[in-house]
This record gives structure tokens, C-alpha cells and sequence, in this order.
């Protein structure tokens, strides 16, 4: 996947000054001090998982790679693509989730929203469970005939090969 | 100089006058508690020919029914709580998505986005939401809503624009699927979650932007207080950017005034939509962005309407089991008053007899 090389190429939306990119300084120039915590909201539609909680470093799945945010990162609004959510809450304790996709909002007040579809704790899914759908999503999709069950195929496979990923770095 | 036959005459004028208000009241009564047993024999109850036994196994037979309404009433009130449990988990979600649009929207306003979402069409086809409860038992609420229903559909087809429906609730389907073309139809449940929401959602949007329909209307009945609540239409899709903005969230409290339960309807107040800083990195194209938060935030808005339909039906639920149950208290009350009479009556029958009898032996 050329996730990372096209990170590099993010495309700057008409009409915007170019982003200064992620810089602390940048933000600490702005609003007085960075804080040494990231405020974290992690919110599916049913439940908020984590509601005010002040961690240190959150990995979310940007739909153009994956980034990392730390406290005083620039404001930020992300699309989100299937993948792991990382939550640094201190060293040492590192909490996993697996998003389906949504957004992720980074405010200039050191405040990371992520919003999901549907947001899993990693250690709750089933390898076995993932595998095998994983084989029957690869079957449909050789086995689709029309394009709409050809794209829905396509995208079932794509998650279950990111669930997997993420499953094997969790071991 | 009196005239007896017209003052009788007077009288059964003015008695046939206000007849009406007698019988509207009793009948009152005995709409509220429609389909529970008590209400229509009162008449009867009221009757002479009941014995003791009869009255008896009345009084039974309505502190039965009793038991039932009150029953009721309180299931309903511990679902009101499960239902605005269930409003409160959903906020954060909802009330980041819509800060960050309006923003989005203020933001975009200038350059005169479109989302097929936003644009309106010429109307050929309206799809008509209807949202009903599951279950009777709670007073109007259900016909309310068919009726409104029943109304628009009319005022639509009068415009000569088709009209489909899709029905959330048995009972409106169980109403409509042999009078129109309900096109698809879901149950509402007790707390309406993101989960039933979205195949809904998916469904409208889908059918919304393949052109089968050229508008979403919902119609739906906002709880405005314990005894009332009235049937609104609203129009879904598509999307107005200013009704966006300008909406806050809507909780329903479980309240316990004099005692007894009540609903009390509280806003959360307006979401003021965010203000985005000049350095804003979207990661994104604002409008991809937008097109792809629009979906959520209409899962959103099915929701909401969705719980807030629940909340009424079992708010009327609420008030038409209170009525039945204050109505079986009034019964109980009457027929236990008749019975005790006739007792009376009986012995003192008995007494009266005794005595004849013991005098006419003395003498």
C-alpha cells in the first residue's frame, strides 16, 4: 500500500494557505502553553468509549495514512478509513480499537474527536471469525458478477485484510 | 298561576339538552379505557337487577383489570427512563457531528456547494415516513398519527404527486399496507438504537438518491406534554443547511410531581455550530468531508425522531393506563357502594321479617 508515500501528497484544499504541518510550536506560538495531555473523545454512534479522557497519544487511520496526535497538534479534520485507533492513555498502557470508518476532528485546544460507525476493542474480535470471513468475502468477490456486488466484495475484503493486519500486530 | 304540564314539559326539555353532556362524559370514561373491560357494563353495574353474587364477582373482575393498568402504566414509565437512556448515550456522537458540519457548512457556504443531498428537485414522488408505535393501548396516539398520515397523503395526491410510504411501527403498517403502497416497513421496538436506525437511514438515502423519490417527508408525534402530543410533518431530504444549524437536541426527563410519574420534555440547547480556525488542515476536500459526514448525521436525525416517537407513544401510554386505572377505581367504588346496599337491604329484609314474625307469634 502506498499509504505513506501519498501522505506526503496531501491535497490542499482550494482555496486554503498551505498547513503548516503538525508542528507543536506552531500551536504553542497561538495558545500559551501545550498541555502534556491529549483531551480524547472516542464516540460511536451508541456509546462514547472514552468521554473527556486525557491520554497521551492517539494513532488514527487517516484516510491518506495513518497519523499519530500528540498534544498541541494544528486543527485538524480527518476522513477516516477502516483501521486501528491506538490510544496511548501513559506509557506502558496502550488500549486498541478497531474502527469501520469516520472522523477524526483534532481541535487547536490540544481536543482529538474520533468518531466511528462502529468502534470494537481489538481484543473482543475472534481471529478465527475474522479468517473465515475473510475467505468468504475473497469468495464473493471472485464469485460477483455485477458491479455494485463487486464494490461491496471489495470492500468487505478490505476490511477483513485490515482486521487481520491488526489483529497480528496485537500478538 | 302554575301550569304543571308546562313545567314538565320544561323539564324534559332541558334534561334532553343536556343529555348529550351526560352521555359525552361517561363516554369519556369509557374511551380511555377501551379494550379493557370495565368501562361499557357501568350502565349495567348502575342497573337493580344485579344480586350480591354478580356484584361481587364484578367488584373481582375490575380490581383484576386494575391490576393490569396499573401494571401497565408503570412498564411504561421504567421504559421512558430506558428510552432516555438510551437519548443520552447517543449525544456525544451526534453533537460533535453536527458542531463540525454546521462549521463545515458556514465555511462552504460561499463557494455554493451542492451535495445531491442538498439540492431540491421538481416533485413528482413524495416518500412519506410514517412513524407509529408498535402496540395499541396508549390512548390516541397511534390514530393521531394515521390520521395526520391519512391527511397528508390526500393533500399530496390532490397536488398530483405520487405518494409511497414506509412505515416504522406495526400498527401504521398494519393500517396502510392494505390502503397504499407501503414500500418498505420496520418495527420501532421499546428503544429505537444506532443499529436500527442505519438500515433505515441507508434505505431512504438510497431510494432518495436513485430518483424513486424527489422528496423524504417523516411524519412523526412530537410529545409536547403528558396529555398532549401533536402528529408534525417533516420534511428529511433533502437537507436544508439552515435547519442544520439551528436545531439542539431534545431529552425527555422522567419527573415524579404530587407523587405520581411524569415525562417533561427539556432541550439540551442549540448546537452551536464550531468555528474553525484559519489553519484548519483538511486532511480531506471540505466537501468530501461534508459529503461523507451528511450520511451520519441523517442516521442521526432518523434516530432521534425515532426515539422521540417512543417517548410519546409511551408517554400516552402512560396517561391512558392512569386513566383506566382511575377509572376502575371509580367502578370498584360504585359496585362495592351497590353491593353493600343490597346486603343491607337483604338483612335488614331478614330483620324486618324476624320481628313480624316474632309479633304475630306474641300475639
Amino acid at each position: 500500500m502506498l499509504r505513506a508515500a501519498r501522505r506526503l501528497a496531501v491535497r490542499v484544499p482550494r482555496g486554503f494557505r498551505p498547513p503548516s504541518r503538525g508542528l507543536a510550536d506552531d500551536a504553542a506560538a497561538k495558545g500559551g502553553p501545550i498541555p502534556t495531555k491529549l483531551t480524547f473523545n472516542l464516540l460511536a454512534p451508541h456509546k462514547a468509549i472514552f468521554n473527556k479522557a486525557e491520554v497521551d497519544q492517539v494513532i488514527v487511520p487517516g484516510a491518506d495514512g495513518m497519523f499519530g496526535v500528540l498534544p498541541g497538534h494544528v486543527p485538524t479534520i480527518a476522513e477516516l478509513r477502516p483501521g486501528m485507533v491506538e490510544v496511548t492513555v501513559a506509557s506502558g498502557d496502550v488500549k486498541k480499537y478497531f474502527l469501520s470508518s469516520g472522523f477524526a476532528f483534532v481541535h487547536a485546544n490540544s481536543t482529538l474527536d474520533v468518531c466511528g460507525v462502529e468502534i470494537v476493542q481489538l481484543d473482543e474480535l475472534d481471529p478465527s471469525a475474522v479468517s473465515s470471513g475473510k475467505s468468504e468475502a475473497e469468495n464473493a468477490l471472485s464469485s460477483a458478477t455485477d458491479e455494485v456486488e463487486k464494490a461491496k466484495a471489495q470492500i468487505a475484503v478490505d476490511v477483513y485484510t485490515t482486521l487481520t493486519e491488526a489483529l497480528a500486530s496485537n500478538k | 298561576m302554575y301550569r304543571p304540564a308546562l313545567l314538565l314539559a320544561l323539564c324534559a326539555a332541558a334534561s334532553a339538552f343536556q343529555a348529550p353532556f351526560l352521555s359525552s362524559s361517561s363516554f369519556r370514561g369509557a374511551s380511555l379505557a377501551k379494550g379493557v373491560t370495565p368501562a361499557a357494563p357501568r350502565a349495567r353495574a348502575c342497573g337493580p337487577m344485579m344480586g350480591i353474587k354478580e356484584l361481587r364477582d364484578r367488584v373481582t373482575s375490575v380490581k383484576n383489570t386494575k391490576k393490569i393498568t396499573s401494571a401497565m402504566r408503570l412498564v411504561a414509565a421504567a421504559k421512558v427512563r430506558r428510552a432516555q437512556d438510551a437519548v443520552l448515550k447517543t449525544r456525544p456522537f451526534s453533537e460533535t457531528l453536527q458542531k463540525v458540519l454546521g462549521g463545515l457548512i458556514q465555511r462552504l457556504k460561499k463557494d455554493n456547494f451542492d451535495s445531491p443531498l442538498m439540492t431540491e428537485r421538481a416533485v413528482k414522488k413524495v416518500l412519506l415516513v410514517i412513524m407509529t408505535g408498535d402496540r395499541g393501548l396508549c390512548g390516541g396516539y397511534n390514530s393521531y398519527a394515521i390520521k395526520k398520515a391519512e391527511g397528508r397523503i390526500r393533500e399530496l395526491l390532490a397536488q398530483n404527486i405520487e405518494v409511497d410510504l414506509v412505515t416504522i411501527g406495526n400498527k401504521g403498517n398494519q393500517y396502510f399496507k392494505k390502503r397504499y403502497n407501503v414500500v418498505n416497513s420496520y418495527t420501532i421496538g421499546n428503544s429505537p438504537t444506532a443499529d436500527q436506525a442505519t438500515p433505515i437511514a441507508q434505505n431512504l438515502l438510497a431510494t432518495y438518491l436513485a430518483g424513486d423519490a424527489d422528496r423524504v417527508e417523516l411524519l412523526y408525534t412530537k410529545f409536547t406534554s403528558l396529555i398532549s402530543s401533536e402528529p408534525s410533518v417533516r420534511t428529511m431530504l433533502p437537507l436544508s443547511p439552515t435547519g442544520i444549524e439551528a436545531e439542539g437536541d431534545e431529552i425527555f426527563l422522567m419527573t415524579s410531581k404530587d407523587g405520581s410519574f411524569g415525562v417533561e420534555r427539556a432541550s439540551s440547547g442549540k448546537v452551536e455550530p464550531q468555528q474553525f480556525p484559519k489553519d484548519m488542515i483538511f486532511e480531506q476536500d471540505p466537501e468530501q468531508i461534508l459529503s461523507a459526514i451528511l450520511p451520519l448525521y441523517f442516521n442521526g436525525q432518523i434516530l432521534r425522531q425515532m426515539q422521540e416517537s417512543v417517548a410519546s407513544e409511551l408517554a400516552a401510554r402512560m396517561t391512558a393506563m392512569q386513566s383506566a386505572s382511575d377509572n376502575a377505581s371509580d367502578l370498584i367504588r360504585d359496585l362495592t357502594r351497590q353491593m353493600n346496599r343490597q346486603r343491607q337491604a337483604a338483612i335488614t329484609q331478614e330483620i324486618s321479617e324476624i320481628v313480624a314474625g316474632a309479633s304475630s307469634g306474641a300475639n
